[in-house]
C-alpha cells in the first residue's frame, strides 16, 4: 500500500465518519456510513484481508445498511421532530477527551512505530480465503457454531421485539 | 508498505469520532451508527494486526465482530421500532419510562 492511497483513504474515512455523527437527518448519516464502510473495505483489500473486505461490502455496507435505511424511511421523521446539536460546554469538554485520547493513543503508539515486531513478511498465499476457512473451521470451529447460533438467537429476538401484541393499534 | 502505527492511529481516531456520536447525539439510530463506527474501528485494528504479524486469527476474530455487529443492529433497531411505537419519538431522553 504506497502512503498516497493511504492518505487518501484516511481522510475519506475521517471526514465521512465525522459527517456521519454531525448529520442532522438520519438518512445522510447513513449514506455517509456507507461510504466510510466501503473506504474502510478499499483498505482492507489493501492490507491482504479480501475476504474480510468483500464481507464488509456485502454484510455492512449491504445488508445492515439496508436494514437502517429501511428504519429510517420506516420512521419517516419530519422536519421538526429531527434534533439540533446544540453546542454547549459539555459537549466541547467531549470533544477535548476525544481529542486527548486519539493524542495518547499515538503517544503511546510510538513505542511500537520503529520496532521490528511488526514487520510485514510477504507471503503470496497470506489473505486467501483458503487460509480464512482453515483457521475459521479448525482452530476457531467451536467460535463458529457460537456465532450461528447468536445468530439464531438474535432473529428470533429482533422478531419477538417489532412484532405487534394483540390488540395494540398499527 | 506504511507502518502499523498510522493504521492504529487512523483506528484510534475512527473509534474517537464514534464515541464522540454516541455522547453529543439524542437521536438514536445516530447512536446505533455511531456503534457501528466503533466496531469498525476495532475491526480495521484486527485487520492491521494480522496483516504485520501474519497470522490469520485477526482476521477471524475481524469475522467474528462483524456478524456479532449485524445481529446488534438487527436487535437495536427492533428495539427502536417498539420503542418508537409506544413513544412517538427517536429521542433518547423521550425515554424516561423505568424511572423511579
Amino acid at each position: 500500500m504506497s502512503p498516497l492511497a493511504f492518505g487518501i483513504l484516511a481522510a475519506l474515512v475521517i471526514l465521512s465518519s465525522i459527517a456521519v455523527i454531525l448529520w442532522r437527518n438520519p438518512i445522510g448519516s447513513a449514506l455517509s456510513l456507507v461510504f466510510t464502510l466501503l473506504a474502510l473495505a478499499v483498505l482492507y483489500f489493501l492490507l491482504d484481508a479480501p475476504f474480510v473486505g468483500i464481507l464488509q461490502i456485502l454484510v455492512y455496507a449491504g445488508a445492515v445498511m439496508v436494514l437502517f435505511i429501511f428504519v429510517i424511511m420506516l420512521i419517516n421523521l419530519k422536519e421538526d421532530e429531527l434534533e439540533k446539536i446544540h453546542w454547549d460546554w459539555k459537549k466541547a469538554v467531549i470533544v477535548v477527551f476525544a481529542l486527548a485520547f486519539i493524542l495518547t493513543a499515538g503517544l503511546v503508539l510510538l513505542e511500537i512505530k520503529d520496532s521490528h515486531l511488526f514487520e510485514p513478511i510477504l507471503n503470496s498465499e497470506f489473505g486467501s480465503s483458503r487460509f480464512l476457512a482453515k483457521a475459521l473451521f479448525t482452530r476457531y470451529l467451536l467460535s463458529f457454531e457460537m456465532v450461528s447460533f447468536i445468530i439464531l438467537a438474535a432473529i428470533i429476538g429482533a422478531i419477538l421485539l417489532a412484532r405487534r401484541g394483540k390488540g395494540e393499534n398499527p | 508498505m506504511i507502518p502499523l502505527y498510522y493504521l492504529l492511529l487512523l483506528s484510534a481516531a475512527i473509534f474517537a469520532i464514534g464515541w464522540v456520536g454516541l455522547m453529543i447525539r439524542r437521536n438514536i439510530l445516530i447512536l446505533l451508527m455511531s456503534i457501528e463506527l466503533m466496531l469498525n474501528a476495532v475491526n480495521l485494528t484486527f485487520v492491521s494486526f494480522s496483516r504485520y504479524s501474519q497470522s490469520m486469527d485477526g482476521q477471524v476474530i475481524a469475522f467474528f465482530v462483524m456478524t456479532l455487529a449485524a445481529c446488534e443492529a438487527a436487535v437495536g433497531l427492533a428495539i427502536l421500532i417498539t420503542l418508537f411505537r409506544y413513544h412517538k419519538s427517536v429521542n433518547s431522553t423521550d425515554f424516561n419510562g423505568m424511572r423511579g
